[in-house]
């Protein structure tokens, strides 16, 4: 072998080496190099595996109750539930379209893009999240093994997941009626394609049977940790059967198409019937039996003390429960409270539901919008005068950004226009003002289910049920609170008041109760609607603007059936803390003072609840005013006012504003969408919601709107 | 394998020489250019030795050689190199080709470079030289309207402005139209960040039949980005340098003051706030009377010449005080040589570019370094390594907070106990001066990329090569965001806040392939094989750190360094996650086939498996078949002696797409930032992984191109040019389509919808003149492209999106795709002026204005006009009524609403001309566009008044329709009779902007056509011998005007704009909205060569 051949053919073999090692490089391809994975991500084993790590899945769904259903703050409360009763309203000039059509039970032509498409989207987005949960749960080793009579930490949180799905079912189906109902996660076209909208009663009806199977698996309110009002306990979940029942067994405009039983009370050829299924007694009697056991059982108690002192400035429990809730407590009336972090944006109390300001992003109190408004009919018409919640529940006064206080403005608009607002929640008694100067940060929680609300669903029930006396008693604890036990009236008012009581017109005040106790907490809308009067009560609120306006545009005044008077103009006074404290007043933010008329701070501690703090923490350059204002006339006037324009008092704007179209009932007034002529006729009020645009185009064509509604 | 070992021997004996002893001799010549100019410092190597010598400054050389068969190696960076076998020469003269002219014969297709000639897709190629004649730091915007086909759009003006290139439209519609980019073979994000003077050459492919070798991402095109090569030769260094003025062109301009405070006088009285209006202003007289309570202000002295003193006012303009003349700076230095064994190539770039909006700048560096080691015989070691690091600064704010505020400071209180005009005040407190709040913001982010390869190339006998190569980058991004106390407007109450936002990513690439030039025994046939293998991986990682209200002592500096003493624990945030990664796996072969060069054929496959899809879609197959004729080589021609080059091309191919976020097909779970808040804290929570239904069906989206082109050259191709006709199909479009909202999810990723574009290119170009010292060439390309939605989801004729948010309308729908229409519609009510008096019936006694029958009311569409009352009224924007199936006369988006402009351009292109006479050159570089449509989102926003009064409006509302007169004692009263209403309104061009929402409508669509001098240069190389002295081989000097001149009818800043939203789903193609200003810049650079 020459040497040339014998490193020709070493040279080979190692190219051929070479070459094969390439060529198995080239061949061998990892099989699993596709398959990836990121550490980021987990598969729902690991997250179901045990309490700890479901309960983040589970927050994951409340977040979404909190952040994208609007059924408490923004979107569909903001824009339906909470505005346009016979007493609450919002504080612009109804305009065409937007929020505004619903709202007036459509007083133009109805676009499908003016429905609370957000909402929609986000309580199924929410619906479909907790079947995925239930699921999960339900294919679970660890939940299956687990008893399904008791409470444990693994049914806990299954109830909780079934009463989160079962509160968009309620919201859903009382605002648009029939929907689609899905309870098994929707992973695939084939999982939707044939979904189509499902009769109300039935989805009601399943929802009620499933919070009745998980109601004994739930902990109670309060026990163990983290299981308080900020979470759904037991005794959310009881008084979320009494509330579906309700609805359930209550009225509801159903489509033309309708064929099923009921006693129909109100039709329209296109918008519907106004119908109450033949069993509602069924769902009162489920209803009264879980309302008792939340009232009776649960660990939610009424507030009926104010420990405050000085007592002679406080002495309202009312109050006190809006004050925890501004204190970032949980009060022990509380069921459910959907929570708000302070500094996260977005927190709509006091911004969209409080006393109003005019000032800026940031002030002394900052800016608030002033979203729930009150008809002048239901603050002079409705409430006693005694009565101790009408000055926590309606502002006459205004903010005005400088540590000042402005009188309102009943003309439409907003912040300290926009007329008598809500004045539950207020910048100015937040006790830590380190989020009062900044608009919607205040991290104050959204009540979702309170025990005043259950109390008074209960009394409803037994009176519905001819339980007179059992509804009686309910209906005392809340009147007791409401009134100031020192009053010589106190016994009338509450006892006698309630013991004269019986029949329809037990039923009637406790309907009326409601609106005293509730009002700006978006329940009265559809209570009346439950209750089939929507469409009388908005007669009976058209009637008294118009006769209310008349008056003020003859007379100068109206006095109202009760007694109460509104005038054309009052008169008010700036009042600086130096005044003020000459007069005694040494605190510009008043509380409850049962202040004679006679007393020279009367002006200023009457209304009560109202005023301004004054000692904010304000950078150097901002100048606080430290004012407030005093009020004559509000409820009557001197015969000579000479005496308040010596004083410095000015005459102020005040029922003069309300002389307008805006507030009468006309097509581009309140309710334009049902004048008079509509009820006259037995049409129903048209207070349903279309099924947005996009579901409709999407679904091609398995969903289609009904009520005269357009499809497009 | 007979041949492989014959092939083998003949190299073994080459190798280990075997070869006779000669006697050695002198070889002598001159090396110069095709000028006949000396070529001096010229590489003269005896190839396979040692010997060499180098030119002398007259190229003269003196080499001794070992034998008469020995071959002379001549090499000069920026020259081809020759070989000449000596044979019985004493003197060699030789002539050196210049690289340009030589490289552009051969063309980088994609694991491999093929001749020019034997091309059969559609590929175009954009030069160095081409590139570095005038100075632009960025190799994108360097392609603008050089390449038919190809259309080049930055977004806008500012500094590091994302650049988008479409090749021949682009087929996707919710996915990205990105081409695959690649760098050095490297796949990245972009080339934004590759310096144009360190290119070598741009390659786009085209058609499917080239693109198709990238078959997975290839169906976008495929941009190949060749950085420069090292090259043999002595070292040598070059200096690029330059140095910019850039100057701003055009602002939006906004109402003076009178305008300013009058229209805001008569909408705020609109809102009852006229009066507090009037009292901030000093205006009118009744005040001190009316003022509803006191204290009274104190009016008399606060402006004695009442509204009129805002006529002659110093004022400022905020939009200018925001954007001014700005300088930039770049400099490359690139140090190269090297023997036949070792070639280096290093290059540093460094760009200081400072913006013309106040408080935006980048600057970057770059290094690329390049080794090429021969080991051995026929092995081959190529090492690269990018460096790239890059800060911009950018200013947050954006154009229209800057063009909303006051010109002028209010005299008076405006947060008085009676006014609500503190509601307002972010448009006239100084506490919210836009230019403050952008000094009191500081946003900087940082990015460097580092990348490196390695490729090991063996020759394994002639013509049959291997080559692996492993390339690996990596990414880490940081952005620092502080929000100071004044732009939070917590001035002295709290400190600012800081964020900063981290990424990193991760990718590598691994590739085998051989190739095999077949060796005939007859030069007729002519075959490359070519095979290979490739491994894809990327993947990364994003955190966040957030700390708010910091000391109101600290400044951003201190938050960055010291972002533990956060002042609000409930606020501070932190988050690290990875991704999932995206994988690819791939085999493909090429051939090229031609015969007796006149009849080529080239045939692709590749086969890709993505990790973005579910097992059993994850493979996908795409073929693509090419075919010339040569026709200028066929006997019927060659006596044709005008046509020098003449080719036909068809081809047909696939390719693929699969651009779409990885873990879409499979139901996961993940962390999110902390949200439910029980027991008062932040609750961390799961979340479902994809906020999109997942979808397991999920497969490549697929393009078909077909194309037919014709190269051509004429007169010794002084003419040439190339024509390209193609009709693309792309399938089974990756499209988020929306699902019904009751699934719980609004979208789903599918497969659904199909596209097309069909379009014709032609580029041409010669050699006007071209004698010894004066050289003038010119070249000229133009496309046309239709783009066409041949179907969406099933069951769907037509998608409507929005851009806009409750306050517009029509809302959520004013951009659509239609089936049959082009991708990215504008949609809106048609624009019909503003309502007259005559429109209406007037009643004297209650001032009610009446529209008159078969008058459409466009009243609804436009929310609130406080104070007035509702319905029309004379002045209000007035629109067409379309149709009448939902309402007979009311203006509604169902009737009313429909499509008012399109963003596709008919026709794209560009002209180029070069001239130069003897060291002077010249460069005038056009580009335009044709026919497009612009959505003036500025126009819009700035033209309604969004219940917000006392913002600034553009000046195209300054000839408002006026309600409001002014009295001679200076008080505004409001105007009620028609007949004076006319009067008043004699000058009036525009309907007054009070309404409360945004109505889209044909008014803001403008044409968008323009034409641009976009790069004028004149440079002068000084004279060699003149330099030389100075040891400086070239010297260069130029000036350039970037965007020297535009012609447009476009209103806004600037016709070539699109800025919306890139992070939606839906595209918003033409939308002008806040766009940076495009600056024009004077440029004095130097190119130095020592």
């Amino acid at each position: 072998m020459t040497y040339n051949k014998f490193l020709k053919k070493e040279k080979m073999k190692r190219k051929i080496i070479y070459l094969g090692v390439i060529t198995a490089l080239f061949i061998t391809s990892c099989k699993d190099y596709l398959d990836v994975k990121s550490d980021s991500k987990f598969d729902s084993d690991f997250v179901f595996s045990n309490e700890y790590e479901a309960n983040k899945a589970v927050l994951g769904a409340y977040e979404l109750l909190r952040g994208s259903t609007g059924i408490h703050s923004n979107g569909l409360w903001y824009d339906q539930i909470a505005v346009q009763s016979d007493i609450e309203c919002p504080p612009e000039i109804p305009t065409y379209g937007g929020r505004y059509n619903p709202e007036n039970c459509y007083n133009s032509a109805v676009q499908l893009s003016d429905m609370p498409i957000g909402s929609w989207n986000g309580m199924y987005t929410l619906i479909n999240r907790c079947n995925i949960i239930i699921e999960a749960f339900e294919s679970n080793e660890a939940f299956i093994a687990v008893s399904k009579t008791e409470p444990s930490g693994l049914t806990h949180l299954y109830g909780e997941t079934v009463a989160l799905r079962a509160t968009c079912y309620f919201e859903l189906t009382r605002c648009w009626g029939d929907v689609i109902y899905s309870t098994k996660p929707i992973t695939s076209q084939a999982d939707y394609e044939g979904l189509t909208v499902t009769d109300r009663s039935e989805i009601q009806e399943a929802e009620i049977e499933k919070l009745i199977e998980v109601e004994p698996m739930m902990y109670q309110l309060n026990t163990g940790s983290g299981r308080t009002a900020e979470r759904m306990t037991r005794e959310f979940v009881q008084g979320l059967i009494g509330r579906m029942a309700l609805l359930r067994g209550g009225y509801a405009l159903r489509p033309v198409e309708y064929t099923g039983d009921g006693t129909v009370i109100q039709t329209h050829p296109e918008w519907g019937k106004m119908v109450r299924r033949t069993d509602y007694l069924d769902y009162y009697t489920t209803a009264n039996t879980y309302l008792k056991k939340v009232v009776n059982e649960g660990n939610a108690t009424l507030i009926t003390v104010d420990p405050r002192t000085p007592a002679s400035k406080f002495s309202n429990p009312f109050q006190l429960v809006f004050q925890k809730t501004m204190d970032n407590q949980l009060s022990t009336e509380s069921i459910y409270e959907v929570p708000e972090l302070p500094g996260a944006s977005s927190v709509e109390r006091p911004y969209a539901f409080g006393r109003p300001s005019d000032g800026g992003s940031t002030d002394y109190p900052p800016k608030a919008y002033g979203q729930i408004r009150f008809f002048p009919t239901f603050y002079y018409g409705m409430y006693n005068p005694k009565d101790l919640r009408r000055d926590v529940t309606v502002a006459v006064t205004a903010l005005g950004g400088k540590a000042n206080e402005k009188i309102m403005s009943l003309k439409k608009g907003n912040k300290s226009q926009g007329g008598l607002a809500l004045n539950k929640w207020d910048y100015c008694r937040m006790t830590d003002k380190t989020y009062a100067v900044k608009q919607r940060v205040s991290g104050i929680n959204a009540p979702y289910m309170r025990l005043d609300d259950m109390i008074l669903l209960l009394a409803e029930t037994e009176a519905v049920l001819s339980h007179d006396g059992p509804a009686r008693a309910e209906l005392l604890k809340i009147r007791q609170r409401a009134f100031d036990p020192d009053d010589p009236d106190y016994t009338a008012l509450t006892t006698t008041y309630v013991n004269s009581l019986s029949g329809d017109a037990l039923l009637s005040a406790i309907q009326d109760e409601r609106a005293l106790e509730l009002a700006g907490e978006g329940q009265r809308k559809y209570d009346l609607v439950r209750w089939g009067i929507l469409g009388k009560k908005i007669n009976e609120l058209q009637t008294q603007m118009g006769a209310m306006i008349d008056g003020l545009q003859t007379n100068g005044y109206y006095t109202f059936a009760n007694g109460n008077t509104i005038r054309k103009y009052i008169y008010t006074k700036i009042v600086n803390k130096a005044s003020a404290a000459t007069l005694g007043v040494a605190d510009l933010l008043t509380t409850s003072c049962d202040v004679l008329s006679t007393d020279p701070a009367y002006p200023l501690l009457y209304p009560a609840w109202r005023g301004t703090f004054t000692e904010w923490t304000a950078p150097a350059g901002v100048t606080l005013k430290k004012e407030m204002v005093a009020i004559e006339g509000l409820f009557g006037l001197p015969a000579d006012t000479t005496a308040l324009k010596t004083n410095g008092y000015v005459m102020t704007k005040w029922g003069v504003d309300l002389i307008s179209d805006v507030w009468r009932p006309v097509a581009t007034g309140i309710f334009g969408g049902y004048l008079p002529a509509s009820y006259t006729a037995g049409y129903p009020p048209r207070y349903i919601l279309a099924i947005p645009a996009t579901t409709i185009a999407y679904s091609n064509g398995m969903i289609t709107n009904s009520y005269g509604f357009p499809n497009q | 394998m007979k041949k492989i070992l014959k092939v083998f021997l003949l190299l073994l004996v080459f190798i280990t020489g075997t070869s006779g002893v000669f006697a050695q001799r002198t070889v002598t010549g001159t090396v110069s250019d095709s000028e006949k100019q000396p070529v001096v410092g010229a590489n003269v190597v005896v190839k396979g030795t040692t010997i060499g010598a180098i030119t002398d400054i007259n190229g003269k050389y003196s080499i001794n050689i070992p034998s008469p068969e020995s071959i002379i190696v001549f090499s000069f960076i920026g020259y081809l190199n020759r070989e000449i076998t000596v044979g019985n020469n004493t003197v060699i003269d030789i002539t050196l080709e210049t690289e340009a002219m030589a490289l552009s014969e051969v063309v980088v297709v994609g694991y491999g470079t093929q001749k020019k000639t034997n091309l059969t897709g559609s590929v175009a190629t954009v030069q160095g030289e081409a590139l570095t004649s005038y100075p632009i730091p960025n190799a994108a915007m360097a392609m603008q309207g050089k390449i038919a086909g190809v259309t080049i759009t930055s977004i806008d003006g500012r500094p590091d402005a994302t650049v988008r290139i479409r090749v021949r439209g682009g087929g996707s519609i919710t996915q990205s139209n990105d081409p695959l980019f690649l760098v050095d073979g490297f796949p990245v994000g972009n080339i934004n960040d590759i310096p144009a003077t360190q290119i070598e050459s741009i390659n786009i492919l085209k058609d499917a039949s080239s693109a198709a070798i990238y078959g997975a991402r290839g169906a976008n095109g495929v941009v190949i980005i060749t950085t420069k090569a090292p090259k043999i030769g002595k070292m040598n260094i070059t200096y690029d340098g330059n140095y910019q003025i850039k100057v701003p062109t055009k602002y939006i301009g906004v109402l003076n003051p009178y305008d300013f405070v009058r229209i805001q006088w008569e909408y705020g009285t609109l809102f009852s706030l006229g009066d507090a209006w009037a009292l901030a202003y000093g205006l009118g007289t009744h005040l001190t009377t009316s003022f509803p309570s006191p204290p009274y202000p104190d009016y008399s002295t606060l402006n004695p010449g009442g509204i009129d003193s805002y006529r002659t006012a110093e004022f400022r303009d905020v939009t200018r005080e925001a954007i001014n003349t700005a300088y930039a700076q770049n400099h490359t230095i690139s140090i190269s040589g090297g023997d036949e064994k070792t070639k280096y190539r290093i290059s540093y770039d460094n760009v200081n570019d400072e913006g013309i909006r106040i408080k935006s700048s980048q600057e970057r560096n770059n290094i690329l370094a390049k080794l090429q080691q021969k080991i051995t015989k026929g092995l081959v070691l190529d090492l690269d390594l990018f460096y790239r690091n890059n800060v911009v600064y950018s200013s947050g704010t954006s154009s229209t907070s800057l063009m909303n505020f006051t010109p002028v400071t209010p005299l008076g209180d405006i947060s008085g106990e009676n006014t609500q005009l503190g509601m307002y005040e972010a448009n006239i407190r100084p506490a919210f001066d836009p230019i403050e709040i952008i000094n009191d913001t500081y946003n900087k982010s940082v990015s460097q990329v580092y990348r490196g390869g390695a490729a090991l190339a063996w020759t394994v006998f002639e013509g049959f090569t291997l080559r692996s190569e492993y390339s690996t980058s990596q990414g880490f991004s940081s952005g620092y965001i502080w929000t100071g106390p004044f732009a939070k407007n917590t001035v002295g109450v709290e400190g600012g806040d800081a964020r900063i936002n981290t990424g990193k990513s991760k990718s590598y690439l691994l590739s085998n392939t051989i190739n095999y030039a077949v060796k005939f025994s007859t030069l007729d046939h002519q075959l490359d094989l070519m095979v290979g293998q490739e491994a894809n991986n990327s993947s990364s990682e994003s955190g966040y750190f957030l700390g708010t209200r910091y000391p109101v002592s600290f400044d951003y500096k201190r938050a960055f360094s010291m972002m533990n003493q956060y002042g609000n624990q409930t606020e501070v945030r932190i988050s690290n996650s990875f991704s999932e990664p995206d994988r690819m796996l791939s085999y493909f072969g090429r051939a090229n086939y031609g015969y007796k060069d006149r009849y080529l054929l080239t045939a692709t496959f590749r086969a890709d498996g993505s990790s973005n899809f579910a097992p059993n879609h994850r493979w996908a197959y795409f073929p693509a078949l090419s075919v010339a004729w040569r026709i200028s080589e066929e006997q019927f021609l060659k006596d044709v002696s005008f046509v020098s080059n003449l080719k036909l091309r068809l081809s047909y191919g696939e390719a693929g797409n699969d651009r779409i976020s990885s873990g879409l097909w499979k139901s996961e779970w993940s962390a999110s930032a902390n949200g439910y808040s029980y027991l008062d804290v932040g609750n961390l929570y799961y979340v479902p992984s994809s906020t999109m239904m997942t979808n397991p069906e999920l497969k490549w989206e697929t393009s078909i191109t077909r194309n037919v082109g014709i190269d051509f050259g004429l007169f010794e191709n002084r003419i040439y040019g190339t024509f390209d006709a193609y009709y693309n199909t792309t399938k089974d479009l990756l499209m988020v389509v929306q699902i019904p909202a009751y699934t719980g999810y609004t979208t789903q990723m599918q497969n659904a919808g199909e596209t097309s574009n069909k379009g014709i290119e032609l580029t041409i170009g010669g050699d006007i003149i071209k004698t010894k010292d004066l050289k003038i060439s010119a070249d000229f390309n133009i496309s046309f492209n239709k783009n066409r939605v041949e179907s969406l989801a099933e069951g769907m004729d037509y998608y409507y999106y929005g851009s806009g948010g409750v306050n517009m309308r029509p809302q959520g729908t004013n951009y659509g795709l239609i089936v049959g229409q082009p991708v990215g519609l504008f949609r809106g009510f048609i624009y019909d002026g503003y309502y007259t008096t005559s429109d209406f019936d007037y009643n004297p006694a209650t001032h009610a204005y009446t529209l008159k029958a078969g008058v459409a009311n466009s009243a609804t569409i436009q929310g609130t006009v406080p104070g007035l009352p509702s319905g029309c009224y004379p002045g209000m924007l007035k629109l067409k009524k379309l149709g009448t199936t939902n309402n007979a006369t009311v203006i509604n988006d169902l009737d009313d609403v429909t499509v008012i402009g399109d963003p596709n351009p008919k026709h794209t292109g560009g002209f180029n001309l070069n001239a130069s006479y003897k060291g002077i050159d010249m460069l005038l570089a056009f580009n335009w566009s044709y026919g497009n449509d612009i959505y003036n989102a500025d126009k819009s926003v700035n033209k309604y008044g969004a219940k917000n009064p006392f913002h600034n409006f553009s000046d195209a509302v300054a000839n408002w329709y006026k309600i409001f007169d002014i009295d001679e004692d200076g008080n505004l009263v409001r105007v009620y009779d028609p007949a004076e209403l006319d009067a008043l309104n004699t000058g009036t061009t525009t309907y007054y902007p009070f309404q409360e929402l945004e109505v889209i409508n044909s008014s803001i669509i403008e044409d968008g056509s323009f034409l641009r001098l976009n790069n004028v240069t004149l440079g002068y190389t000084l004279p060699a011998d003149l330099t030389k002295r100075i040891a400086i081989q070239k010297l260069r000097v130029y000036t350039t005007i970037y965007n020297a001149l535009l012609w447009t009818k476009y209103s806004g800043l600037d016709p070539e704009v699109s800025t919306g939203s890139t992070s939606s789903t839906y595209p918003f193609p033409g939308m002008d909205s806040g766009a940076y200003p495009r600056a024009r810049t004077f440029t004095f650079g130097v190119n130095v060569m020592f």
